[in-house]
């Protein structure tokens, strides 16, 4: 060969190799190292009696929500009963399968957490051909398998909370209208639409018995029709501002993020560093993305399902069916400020949030938090043990017929 | 026989350089590149599922590897397969859109590389007639196919009770699994076959002939009487075809959800796996198959690395980029 060439593939190699450092290097320590301090240490010092593997869709790892809370109640689960945790990540659709199939195969699972519904065929499937492994699916529905837990979560409720904070904030600030923009219009978007609804009017009687006033609230709401948006979720957002709407709940992934934008870009330009208005958080707590903007979030707690599944793998509690978690059981809560470092915590460790910034985002979350009047965080409070005490019945629509009626009722109205 | 030496020595140094670039990656991020490759290389042969497995991963790589084989031989860069693998699995879905019964799968066969061919006949066209560089044609067309199939799949193939996929295939007219509990489906063998068919069309038929000695000199192919444009037409044409067919396959022989995905998950990216396949395999056909078995290995391995050795699978994909670096540098030496 040449000599070319060979100068050439020198060139390339030392290239690449000072880049493969150079990219590792600066690579936060916590996407190279949790697998690490989460596997080696468990699985060769103390010897488990088995593993918990966890498979996450293609989305994975790094969301710094609903997959990283997976992780996080699947290495808690692991620590507390002495196994050892197998993550399995999915490069395409086709991974599914096989991977769930090399969780089962492999002897030693006390169980296999699906994180997705996307998985939910792959689950169905592969939990036929193995009848004696333990799978648990987050938030997909397979209510039918001896060894399947589905585990659900009663969204409804927490979008009640963040329902009756917004009505109640919107209040204290003189505004009447508050806003829910949303993702596909699916199933399971119904429930965070009616229950943030429902909230809202629980706010309109509470007010009516501790102020003796009667004020009605116009509740907005929007499907975008996508997910993964986020210029959509902003002009979304954006229309409903022009209207006098002051807190905007989003149900709507990545598409919410544009919501947050508006929301704070519309406060900066009326001269304001912290709300009003307000935008309210989805699934994680997403209260440190807009410091100031975000009133809370209603958090979805995947670990607390994940955790639980494991839990009662280990214990021989575990049995098939759906597994839905609310209020009551921990898995759906409105974030505080301890979950707020909790999920700094992780942004910096994903090296999306700097650490120099860490201390003044709870600052400013918490002189804002420290505005919102003390008898608004009550209510919300007290509401929120009459939905644990089954004295508020928060409604759960399943089906088109149902949500059509549902709205009328609570008297929801489109954009426009 | 020297220049097969030669290749295959080639290809081998390609390998082994990013092997251990990858090692070294792998060392430097704290994880065992022995363990990490011994889980990766052999624990897929080391169970009849896994194989299986790894084999159902190269079926699709395989036959858009063809496409781009193919061009190669006519002097193309076709890189226009992964669009065409989306129109072939658009066709399949609208098969199963428009009949339920047995008759769906002939129809998504027909219908996926109807679509396919029809998508590459623009950048032949384009450039038979326009000059229009084949490299620009296709990844136009990569993305216009990418997006309508994302629209079709978001509302009138939509399915009603699944939003996040289209319609199934119906029951009858999939290709289910030949080992139950595998993901080994008819696609593959109906892959290698495919292969072997290129080899014999490329090797022993008149159009083949065409094909080669207008990629390898259109001018002497003119003094021959073979007219270079017909060759890329039918060249185009026959990478069309597998590159459907691959989109098809993908959709009514893969368990268990036997629909498209809506963001295209099942699909994307197999046309771009199939240039690496292509160019591993050298070209040739049979050097394709080879190439794409290697590479569903490496796929099903990513998965027993992450479980044995906890080796996060994004090193699969360093590894086949340095590959292709390497491959394409060996390449541009020849050009």
């Amino acid at each position: 060969m040449n000599s070319k060439l060979w100068l050439a593939i020198a060139v390339v190699v030392i290239i690449a190799v000072i880049g493969a450092f150079l990219a590792f290097q600066q690579q936060p320590p916590a996407q190279t190292t949790t697998p690490k301090t989460a596997t080696v240490p468990i699985t060769q010092t103390t010897k488990p009696k088995g593993n918990i593997y966890v498979i996450y869709d293609i989305g994975g790892r790094g969301d710094l929500s609903f997959n990283d809370m997976a992780y996080l109640g699947a290495s808690r689960a692991a620590k507390d009963f002495g196994l050892g945790l197998k993550e399995v990540q999915s490069k395409t659709q086709d991974d599914y399968v096989p991977n769930l199939r090399a969780a089962a195969k492999s002897g030693d699972a006390v169980i296999a957490v699906a994180v997705g519904f996307l998985m939910t065929d792959a689950v169905k499937q592969v939990s036929q051909e193995f009848p004696n492994v333990k799978f648990a699916i987050i938030d997909g529905y397979i209510p039918d398998r001896p060894n399947v837990m589905s585990v659900l979560f009663r969204e409804n409720e927490g979008s009640a909370l963040v329902g009756a904070l917004a009505a109640l904030t919107a209040y204290y600030y003189n505004c009447t209208k508050v806003g829910i923009v949303l993702g596909m219009e699916i199933p399971v978007l119904w429930k965070f639409e009616i229950g943030y609804a429902y909230g809202v009017r629980w706010a309109e009687r509470f007010i009516k018995q501790k102020f003796g006033k009667d004020v009605k609230f116009d509740i907005l709401y929007v499907y975008t029709g996508s997910f993964n948006d986020p210029a959509k979720g902003k002009q979304a957002a954006e229309v409903m501002l022009a209207q006098g709407v002051c807190v905007i709940y989003q149900a709507a992934g990545a598409t919410g993020l544009g919501v947050f934008e508006a929301v704070a870009e519309a406060g900066k330009k009326a001269g304001r560093t912290m709300g009003p208005p307000f935008a309210i958080g989805v699934d994680a707590d997403q209260d440190y993305i807009k410091p100031g903007f975000i009133l809370a979030s209603m958090m979805k707690r995947v670990d607390v399902g994940v955790y639980t599944a494991a839990k009662m793998a280990v214990e021989g509690s575990f049995k098939g069916g759906v597994l839905e978690l609310g209020i009551k059981e921990g898995g759906i809560s409105v974030s505080t400020l301890d979950d707020l470092s909790q999920f700094l915590e992780i942004g910096i460790r994903a090296g999306a949030v700097k650490e120099s910034d860490a201390q003044n985002i709870i600052n400013t979350v918490k002189e804002m938090r420290s505005k919102i009047p003390t008898w608004i965080w009550e209510a919300v409070d007290k509401f929120k043990q009459d939905i644990v005490s089954g004295a508020e019945k928060v409604p759960l629509p399943t089906t088109q017929d149902q949500v059509v009626q549902l709205r009328k009722e609570l008297g929801l109205g489109t954009v426009g | 026989m020297r220049r097969l030496a030669l290749s295959l020595l080639n290809t081998g140094l390609a390998l082994f350089l990013a092997f251990v670039l990858g090692a070294i990656a792998m060392w430097i991020s704290g994880y065992d590149p022995l363990l990490s490759y011994k889980s990766m290389l052999l624990t897929p042969l080391s169970d009849l599922t896994y194989l299986f497995s790894a084999l159902a991963f190269s079926a699709p790589i395989l036959l858009t590897g063809l496409t781009f084989a193919v061009g190669l031989k006519a002097g193309l860069f076709n890189i226009g397969a992964e669009g065409q693998t989306y129109m072939g699995a658009l066709g399949a879905v609208a098969a199963a859109y428009l009949t339920r019964d047995v008759s769906a799968l002939p129809l998504a066969a027909f219908l996926g590389v109807a679509f396919a061919v029809a998508w590459s006949a623009i950048p032949a066209l384009l450039k038979i007639w326009r000059g229009v560089n084949e490299v620009v044609g296709t990844i136009m067309m990569n993305w216009v196919a990418y997006w309508l199939v994302i629209m079709a799949v978001s509302t009138i193939f939509a399915n009603p009770s699944q939003p996040e996929e289209s319609v199934k295939m119906p029951e009858a007219a999939r290709l289910t699994p030949l080992v139950a509990g595998t993901d080994l489906t008819l696609a593959v063998p109906l892959a290698y076959l495919t292969a072997v068919l290129i080899y014999v069309f490329l090797r022993y038929s008149v159009w083949g002939y065409r094909i080669s000695i207008s990629g390898q000199n259109p001018t002497v192919a003119k003094a021959y009487g073979i007219r270079p444009e017909q060759a890329v037409l039918v060249a185009f044409g026959i990478g069309a075809l597998t590159a459907g067919l691959a989109g098809v396959l993908q959709v009514v022989a893969r368990p268990p959800s036997y629909s498209l995905a809506r963001n295209l998950a099942n699909v994307y990216g197999l046309g771009f796996d199939g240039i690496t396949a292509a160019m591993l395999g050298r070209g040739h056909p049979i050097g394709v198959l080879l190439a794409s078995v290697f590479l569903g290995i490496l796929q099903e391995g990513a998965r027993h690395m992450q479980i044995e050795v906890g080796t996060p699978f994004e090193f699969i994909r360093v590894i086949q980029g340095l590959l292709i670096l390497f491959l394409a540098l060996q390449m541009l030496r020849k050009i």
